[in-house]
C-alpha cells in the first residue's frame, strides 16, 4: 500500500466516525441542565460580564485559585528540578 | 441560537482529534499539543454550557473552571517541555519511536 | 484554607527551597529530609486533631457554602485515606534522608515530595469536583517530575514523559467527563449531585460516566490503561516508587469509588459485569506478568497491578449487590486492602531500595543471595512478601480473606473462583523471590555489601511492624474501614 491509499483509508475512516458521532448525538439530544435543581447565579451577557465572573471567581472559587497557585508552583519546582545543573551529564 | 448538539459533535470529535494525534504522532511536540487539543476540547464543552443555561445569561460557574483549567493545562506543557529536552539531550531526536527501549 | 493538615503541608513544601539555600550555606546535608519530616508530623498531628471531630460527623469548610462555591468536606473515608497517605509518606521522607543523599538539590526533591501529599490529601478531602481536579493536577504534576527525577539516566526521562503523556491524557479525559456531567446537572458539588443526579435512562449518563472511569483508571492502573505503571515505578527514584506503589495509585481507587458510589450508583446501569471482567483481567494480567520478571521493582509494579485488580474485585462486587450488609462487607474489604497494601507494598519497595542501594543493582540474578549480607532487611523482605501472598498471621491475610469472602457471600462463584488461584499465583512468585534473596549463595560481586544504614532501616522495621500488628489486632482496623465505608454509602 502506497501512502496515497493509506492516507484514504483514514479519511474515510475519520468521516465515518464524525457521522456515527453526528448521528448519535443528535438520535440523543443533549438534556442540558434537566437534571439541575440547584440554585446557581446567573450573569447578564453585557459588558459587565468578565468583571461579574471574575468577582464570582474571587468570592466562591478561592480554593480552587489557592490550589491553583500551588500548582503553578509545584509546575516551577519542577521545572528547576529537571533542568537542574548536574556534574556528570552523559550516560 | 445554533442548537447545543452541533457544539457537542464539535467538542467529541476535537477530543478525538487529540487522541488520534496522540496516537499517531511521533514527533514530542506534536504529542504535547495532542494533550493540549484534548483539553481544550473539555475547556470549549464548559463555555458552551454557561451559555445555554438560560438564554441571555451565563453561568459564571463554567467560566472559573476554564480559567483555571487553562492554567492547569499550562503547568502541564512546562513539565512536558522540560522533559522533552531532556529526552533530546539524551536520544538526540525528537522521534517517540526511538524512545522504545523500555518494555511496558 | 483548606484545613490545617494540607496548609501545614503546602507551607513546608513552599518553604522547602529556602531551607535548601540555608542548608548549602551551611553544609549540613541532612536539613531539607529533617524539615519534611518534622513538617509531615505536624501535618499528622494536624490531621489526628481534625479527625476527631470528622469521625463524629463531616466537616464542610467553609461550612456555609452556597450552591455552587468550592468547598472540603471531610468524612471518615477522607481521614481513613489521609492518615494512609501522611504515614507511608512520613516514612519515605525518612527514607529518603539516607537515600537520595548523592543527588543534587535534594530541597526541590522534598519540596515536590510534599507538595505530592498534600495534593494526595487534597483529592481525598475535596467536596466539589473540580477542586478535586484541582488537586489531582498538583499530584499529577509533581509525580511526573519526581518520576524523571534522576534525569542523568535515559531510564526515567523515558518513562516520565509516557507516564506524562497518559496520565495528562487521562486528566483530560476527566475533565471532559466533569463537562458532561456539569452539562447534566449545572453544579460539581458532591453535595447536589448525590442529591439530583438521578439518571434513569439517559444515554449520557453513560457517556460521562465512560469518560470519567477511563480517565481515573490510567491513574489507578486498571488493564488495558496500565501501561505507564511497570515503566514508571522502576525508573523512579525507590523512594518514590514506594509512595507510587503504595498510595498514589489509591487516590485513582478512591475517585473511582466516589464517582461510582456518589453520583452513579442510584442508576441502575449494566456494566457490572464490565467491572467484573475488567478487574479480572487486570488481577490475571499482573501476577502473569510479574511471574518472569528479572527486575526487582519491575516485579513488585506488576504485583501492584494485580492488587489493584483484587481491590477493584471486591468494588464491583460492592457494585453489584442490592443488599446492604454485603455491600458494605465488601467496601470495607476494598478499603482494608488499599491500607494493608500501602504498608506491604511501601515495605517491599524499602527493602528493595536498600538492597539497591548497598548493591547497586536492580537485577533478581546478581541480588542472589543478598539476605546473607543484609539480615536485618532481607527478614523484614520476607515479611512482607509473606504478607502480600496472604499468610496467615500477617495484615494480607486479614483483607484478602475479607475479599474472597464478599465474592463467596454474593454468590459469584466462579469469579471467586479465579481469584483464589490469583492468590496462589501471586505466592508463587513471592515464594521464588524470598528463595532468590534468601536462599541462594550470594555471588562474588556482594562481598562487600553489608547491612542498610540506620536511618533506612528504621522505616524499614516500623512498617513491617505495623504489618505483624494489624495481623494479629485487625479488629480496630476494620472498624475504621467499616466506618469509612457507611460514610460512603450515607453521603
Amino acid at each position: 500500500m502506497n501512502k496515497i491509499e493509506i492516507a484514504g483509508i483514514i479519511i474515510v475512516v475519520v468521516a465515518v466516525a464524525i457521522i456515527l458521532i453526528f448521528i448519535f448525538i443528535l438520535e440523543n439530544s443533549f438534556p442540558a441542565f434537566t437534571f439541575a435543581k440547584n440554585a446557581w447565579k446567573p450573569v447578564e451577557i453585557s459588558e459587565q460580564l468578565s468583571a461579574e465572573a471574575s468577582r464570582f471567581m474571587w468570592n466562591y472559587r478561592s480554593l480552587d485559585l489557592i490550589a491553583q497557585v500551588f500548582v503553578l508552583f509545584g509546575a516551577a519546582v519542577g521545572c528547576l528540578a529537571i533542568l537542574r545543573a548536574e556534574k556528570e551529564e552523559n550516560e | 441560537m445554533i442548537m447545543l448538539d452541533y457544539y457537542i459533535v464539535f467538542s467529541i470529535v476535537l477530543f478525538f482529534v487529540g487522541i488520534y494525534c496522540l496516537a499517531t504522532k511521533r514527533n514530542m511536540m506534536r504529542i504535547i499539543l495532542g494533550i493540549e487539543i484534548l483539553i481544550n476540547a473539555a475547556n470549549i464543552n464548559f463555555i458552551v454550557f454557561s451559555v445555554y443555561r438560560t438564554e441571555g445569561f451565563v453561568d459564571p460557574l463554567a467560566h472559573s473552571i476554564v480559567i483555571v483549567s487553562i492554567a492547569l493545562a499550562g503547568c502541564v506543557t512546562a513539565v512536558a517541555l522540560a522533559l522533552v529536552v531532556y529526552a533530546y539531550k539524551h536520544y538526540g531526536t525528537l522521534d517517540v519511536r526511538k524512545l522504545k527501549r523500555l518494555k511496558g | 484554607m483548606f484545613t490545617l493538615p494540607i496548609d501545614i503541608l503546602l507551607i513546608f513544601a513552599a518553604t522547602t527551597p529556602i531551607v535548601g539555600w540555608i542548608e548549602s550555606k551551611l553544609g549540613f546535608k541532612k536539613l531539607c529530609g529533617i524539615y519534611a519530616t518534622v513538617g509531615l508530623a505536624l501535618s499528622s498531628y494536624a490531621l489526628y486533631n481534625l479527625s476527631m471531630q470528622a469521625l463524629q460527623n463531616p466537616i464542610l469548610a467553609p461550612s456555609d457554602a452556597i450552591p455552587s462555591q468550592s468547598c472540603l468536606r471531610i468524612d471518615a473515608l477522607s481521614i481513613f485515606l489521609a492518615s494512609i497517605f501522611i504515614f507511608l509518606g512520613f516514612f519515605v521522607a525518612i527514607y529518603s534522608i539516607k537515600y537520595m543523599e548523592k543527588d543534587s538539590e535534594i530541597s526541590l526533591y522534598y519540596a515536590l515530595l510534599l507538595a505530592m501529599i498534600s495534593g494526595m490529601m487534597g483529592v481525598v478531602f475535596a467536596g466539589d469536583f473540580f477542586t478535586l481536579f484541582v488537586f489531582w493536577e498538583l499530584m499529577c504534576i509533581t509525580s511526573y517530575v519526581l518520576v524523571a527525577f534522576r534525569k542523568k539516566h535515559w531510564e526515567p526521562v523515558e518513562a516520565g514523559l509516557k507516564y506524562l503523556v497518559m496520565s495528562s491524557a487521562g486528566s483530560a479525559a476527566i475533565l471532559f467527563g466533569l463537562s458532561i456531567l456539569y452539562g447534566l446537572t449545572g453544579t460539581l458539588k458532591f453535595v447536589q449531585l448525590s442529591k439530583t443526579f438521578v439518571l434513569t435512562s439517559n444515554v449520557w449518563g453513560y457517556v460521562s460516566l465512560v469518560f470519567i472511569l477511563t480517565g481515573f483508571g490510567v491513574k489507578a492502573a486498571i488493564f488495558p490503561l496500565h501501561m505507564w505503571l511497570p515503566d514508571a515505578h522502576p525508573a523512579a527514584p525507590t523512594s518514590i516508587s514506594a509512595l507510587l506503589s503504595g498510595i498514589v495509585i489509591k487516590t485513582g481507587i478512591y475517585a473511582i469509588i466516589r464517582s461510582l458510589f456518589l453520583i452513579y450508583f442510584p442508576i441502575n446501569f449494566s456494566w457490572q459485569t464490565a467491572l467484573m471482567v475488567i478487574s479480572i483481567m487486570t488481577m490475571c494480567f499482573g501476577n502473569l506478568a510479574a511471574l518472569l520478571q528479572d527486575d526487582i521493582k519491575r516485579l513488585l509494579a506488576y504485583s501492584s497491578i494485580a492488587q489493584i485488580g483484587y481491590i477493584f474485585f471486591a468494588i464491583s462486587v460492592a457494585i453489584t449487590q442490592t443488599d446492604v450488609t454485603i455491600i458494605s462487607y465488601s467496601l470495607t474489604a476494598a478499603l482494608l486492602h488499599v491500607m494493608n497494601h500501602a504498608v506491604m507494598k511501601g515495605l517491599l519497595f524499602l527493602c528493595a531500595g536498600a538492597f539497591i542501594y548497598k548493591a547497586g543493582t536492580r537485577s533478581l540474578r546478581e541480588l542472589a543471595g543478598i539476605g546473607h549480607k543484609m539480615p536485618i532487611t532481607a527478614t523484614m523482605f520476607t515479611v512482607g512478601a509473606l504478607a502480600i501472598s496472604g499468610i496467615p498471621p500477617l495484615n494480607g491475610f486479614v483483607s484478602e480473606f475479607m475479599i474472597a469472602s464478599s465474592g463467596i457471600n454474593s454468590g459469584m462463584l466462579v469469579p471467586t473462583a479465579i481469584l483464589l488461584a490469583n492468590f496462589l499465583l501471586s505466592f508463587a512468585y513471592y515464594l521464588r523471590l524470598i528463595k532468590i534473596i534468601v536462599w541462594s549463595v550470594p555471588s562474588k560481586k556482594l562481598e562487600k555489601t553489608n547491612e542498610a544504614p540506620i536511618l533506612m532501616l528504621f522505616p524499614i522495621l516500623f512498617l513491617a511492624l505495623s504489618c505483624i500488628i494489624i495481623g494479629l489486632y485487625p479488629n480496630p482496623f476494620i472498624d475504621m474501614a467499616n466506618k469509612a465505608a457507611w460514610s460512603l454509602l450515607k453521603y
